[in-house]
């Protein structure tokens, strides 16, 4: 094989890579009102603690009362602003996109115990137990239920929240 | 509501460090700041001690004398006596026995105070800072970090193979902020005198969950050192042969 004809074919192979568009990432977008009113609490009960989600290192993170705030001028008790429900509403559907289901993403399998299916996490208690033993736990059906029940959207029409 | 809300707000913002400044708040709503039932007291029910919240401060030293050692008799009375170094600044402290199952084990009561170190302001006239929680058929119990420099309370032993013994305490910094407070966490599992099963003791004042650019010994690391040692020592053994020969 010739030089020349070996360039010419990696020279077309690389235009072929390029002209294939890569799968648009999509991001499960399920719904705000239900987040605000069922899900955001939980997830400040168990997981907005500044040691653990309200860290500032962590991708995911949730904002709120009592815990991390999103912004310096609100005080540890103050209700829990828009921005801090729409920003952990935001990181939330993050954590839930990815190449498999949302029922495989990181929302849903990080606070699992590996028991029952889990994917580890850094949080589990001194006790060595995750968020949620089971499935079955109440909180962690309100949190599925809510994850699950939208389809997911193009990444490129997901800006703005519905 | 409203009125709930913003006094919650009020005794959050009071100065006090914000998790343990009203025992109320634990079981309260987490849109009101509340725990949603976590009381942070590092028992397996709460799974997380104060540390989840509170870092950055000195480890406060605390004492906690006449608990049982390892192993208790069912129906003994045990009173024990909590103690802290720095006792001028605020601490707080929340603690429980549970059982496997979760719920309270024995009985819990705090000691009415005998004088005013047990008080508020530690002021003979002071409030008494302990109260007592009955939640989800947990015993908790609860100090305010109101200034009393000593806590003691009475605990009846059941007739439960085994318990733990979880307490949490929070020295304030006085910032209002979870940041700069030091934390003192205890663990114990105690078992019925009789039952043969080793008791462990753990006491921490890092957070439970550390954060994600925490350095941590895992196994591809710890591999990497040792290759690492080989190769220094080929190395010093090729130069030395290099220069003896």
């Amino acid at each position: 094989m010739s030089r020349t004809f070996q360039r010419t074919w990696l020279a077309l192979s690389l235009l072929c890579a390029c002209a294939v568009d890569a799968p648009a990432l999509r991001v499960p977008a399920p719904d705000a009102n239900q987040f605000a009113l069922e899900v955001y609490p939980i997830l400040l009960r168990d997981c907005g603690f500044p040691a653990c989600h309200g860290d500032a290192r962590r991708f995911f993170r949730v904002f709120g009362p009592g815990r991390t705030r999103l912004s310096p001028e609100l005080l540890p008790g103050d209700p829990a602003s828009d921005e801090e429900i729409q920003q952990s509403y935001d990181r939330a559907r993050s954590m839930l996109s990815g190449e498999k289901s949302v029922a495989a993403s990181a929302l849903l399998r990080k606070p699992l115990a590996k028991s029952a299916g889990g994917a580890g996490h850094e949080g589990e208690d001194p006790w060595g137990s995750n968020i949620y033993l089971s499935p079955q736990d109440p909180r962690y059906q309100i949190l599925r239920a809510w994850a699950l029940a939208q389809p997911a959207i193009p990444a490129a029409n997901a800006g703005a929240a519905p | 509501m409203k009125t709930s809300a913003l006094t919650l707000a009020l005794c959050l913002a009071s100065g006090r460090a914000a998790a343990f400044s009203d025992y109320e708040l634990f079981p309260a709503d987490p849109l009101l700041s509340g725990g949603g039932g976590r009381f942070f007291t590092g028992s397996p029910v709460d799974g997380f001690g104060c540390s989840v919240c509170h870092s950055g401060g000195l480890e406060p030293q605390v004492v906690f004398q006449g608990l049982p050692a390892g192993e208790y008799v069912p129906g003994t009375i045990y009173d024990v006596e909590v103690t802290w170094s720095d006792p001028q600044r605020p601490h707080a402290l929340a603690l429980e026995f549970v059982t496997a199952l979760g719920q309270a084990a024995g009985q819990l009561t705090p000691l009415e105070p005998s004088d005013a170190s047990e008080r508020c302001a530690g002021d003979a006239s002071g409030e008494p800072p302990t109260h007592i929680s009955h939640v989800a058929g947990r015993t908790i119990l609860t100090l305010d970090d109101c200034g009393a420099s000593r806590l003691r309370f009475r605990f009846a032993a059941p007739a439960d193979p085994s318990l733990v013994f979880a307490a949490s305490v929070v020295r304030s910094d006085l910032s209002q902020t979870p940041e700069g407070d030091g934390t003192f966490e205890l663990r114990q599992v105690l078992v019925r005198q009789g039952v043969t099963r080793p008791p462990s003791t753990s006491t921490c004042s890092s957070a439970a969950a550390r954060p994600p650019s925490a350095a941590r010994c895992t196994p591809a690391f710890v591999a990497l050192l040792g290759a690492l040692a080989l190769a220094v020592r080929r190395c010093r053994r090729r130069s030395l042969s290099g220069s003896s020969g």
